[in-house]
């Protein structure tokens, strides 16, 4: 869920993006995946590689048709594409099972136990936010800053804004789809849920509640919602609530998020 | 020549800006395009860099017809921009928003690289990690001016860059403004005041209500032009 957040931030904090239907890369990178291992009978590295594949083509066709406007038609076209993304999950009932959905999902042989699955996708995502960190820091890190100051600037510094954000949304979006891919190894499943709207929102509340400005933000986000969610439902009925109580509290008394304090905040 | 308006128009949706003006620039030299506010000036400068498409007419660069080009492409082609109001990047530090801008072009006489800016900016050396906002407004002024000098261009487009600023700051721009014309950058420079275009000079249009109504060069302006169009 943290490297889940923190792709959403690449577009969110960093470019000022506002992609409303993420989770529908978070369950395309976990179908992708778990069809090719179940259905595809391909063994977990190839799946997992042969999932990338088949996600980016999705990424790139949605993310080209989804910047063809301005910021406001990308972000509900973004939220079209999960709602019919979501739709085809609950429908296509033979490929996908619909809200049966597929289980059977296998992990990496030596670190299927417990601990070993954990230490397995801490390596994962430690890569994954070592290469996004280093993208970052990068002059192309550093044009997503201005992008998200002012696009008309970058054009006149002979930048084609358009061309960047799409490589921009494709490189984010790749490492949701990793995201879900480790999510369908930990659930040992892959269900619609895991495209949902609801998804998509608790995504940016994650980037929201940490701070969008910094780059761990996210991942304590995600932190305090699983928690929230997982540990705090089992104690209280009105868990939901709970969240949008501590939602309310971030947003007002942090601002910019908890880690986003004290910094200069995005916007 | 490096750069020819022919009868271009320009307008904000239904609101005519320019209407038909015509100018050249050849190449090493400097023009002004002169005025009071709301003549045009703006609008001229942002109709050259597409960041406005024309209405009608053409503006060529090197013979080429760039009317209706996105402006990432006319800035390829060797046109930098140097904005009203600076435009530099807040949330960067100086060296970011020099280092963003960096474009290496091999056919460039002079080639500028962050030393060379450097040395004819020593503030954005002493300046290098400080965020665009807490620069003062002399120095995102200069930073503006640095950062289209690192693209290299072969056309320089400033508009109004003296707006605003101290008069020492003044001074120390106009002198850099002099070293930029020694180098044989070709310069598009639009302005307000008389006394600076002067110092500046080369060749000048002074436009009103749109169009061109003088032209001539700008040390060399006639007192009863300067009064009738510029009011000083």
């Amino acid at each position: 869920m943290a490297l889940f957040a923190t792709s959403i931030n690449i577009q969110v904090g960093s470019a000022g993006m506002m992609p409303l239907g993420q989770a529908q890369f978070f369950g395309l990178g976990a179908y992708a995946f778990s069809l090719l291992c179940l259905k595809g009978g391909l063994s977990l590295p190839l799946g997992f590689f042969g999932g990338l594949a088949i996600s980016v083509v999705v990424i790139a066709i949605i993310g080209y048709l989804c910047l063809r406007g301005d910021s406001l038609t990308f972000a509900l076209l973004h939220l079209a594409f999960n709602i019919l993304l979501v739709t085809v999950a609950e429908k296509w009932i033979y490929f996908t099972g619909g809200d049966q959905g597929l289980t059977g999902v296998p992990r990496p042989g030596v670190f299927s136990g417990t601990f070993g699955f954990y230490c397995f996708v801490l390596l994962v995502v430690l890569v994954c936010y070592l290469i996004i960190a280093m993208v970052l820091r990068s002059p192309f890190g550093k044009v997503t800053h201005g992008l998200r100051e002012n696009e008309e600037r970058i054009r006149f510094l002979g930048i084609d804004s358009k061309r960047f954000q799409f490589t921009l949304f494709v490189f984010s979006s790749l490492f949701t789809a990793v995201a879900g891919m480790l999510f369908a190894m930990l659930q040992r499943g892959v269900f619609d849920t895991y495209m949902g709207l609801i998804l998509s929102a608790e995504g940016l509340m994650m980037c929201l509640i940490g701070g969008m400005s910094s780059f761990l933000g996210p991942s304590l986000g995600a932190a305090i919602v699983v928690i929230v969610s997982t540990v705090a439902s089992t104690y209280i009925n009105q868990w939901q609530g709970l969240l949008g109580l501590i939602i309310i509290v971030c947003v007002l008394g942090f601002r910019g998020g908890i880690l986003g304090s004290g910094k200069d905040a995005v916007g | 020549m490096i750069l020819e308006a022919r009868k271009l128009s320009a307008s904000y949706g239904a609101s005519q800006i320019l209407f038909g003006i015509d100018f050249v620039l050849d190449r090493g030299e400097t023009a002004c395009i002169l005025g009071r506010n709301g003549v045009g000036k703006t609008t001229t400068m942002k109709t050259v860099m597409g960041l406005l498409k024309p209405r009608d007419g053409s503006i060529l660069f090197n013979g080429t017809d760039i009317g209706g080009m996105e402006p990432y492409a006319i800035n390829r082609l060797g046109i930098a921009y140097v904005p009203q109001g600076r435009h530099i990047f807040s949330d960067l530090t100086t060296r970011e928003n020099l280092v963003m801008a960096a474009r290496r072009r091999r056919d460039s006489a002079i080639e500028w690289t962050i030393h060379r800016v450097h040395e004819l900016f020593p503030i954005l050396k002493a300046r290098e990690n400080s965020k665009g906002s807490a620069l003062s407004g002399g120095e995102q002024q200069m930073l503006s001016i640095a950062r289209a000098l690192m693209q290299n261009p072969k056309l320089l487009l400033m508009d109004e860059i003296f707006e605003g600023l101290a008069p020492i700051v003044i001074h120390e721009i106009m002198g850099v403004v002099s070293r930029l014309k020694e180098t044989g950058i070709s310069i598009l420079i639009s302005e307000q005041s008389v006394k600076f275009a002067r110092e500046i000079g080369g060749t000048c249009y002074i436009l009103e209500k749109g169009q061109v109504v003088y032209t001539g060069k700008t040390p060399e302006l006639p007192e009863d032009v300067i009064v009738k169009y510029l009011g000083t």
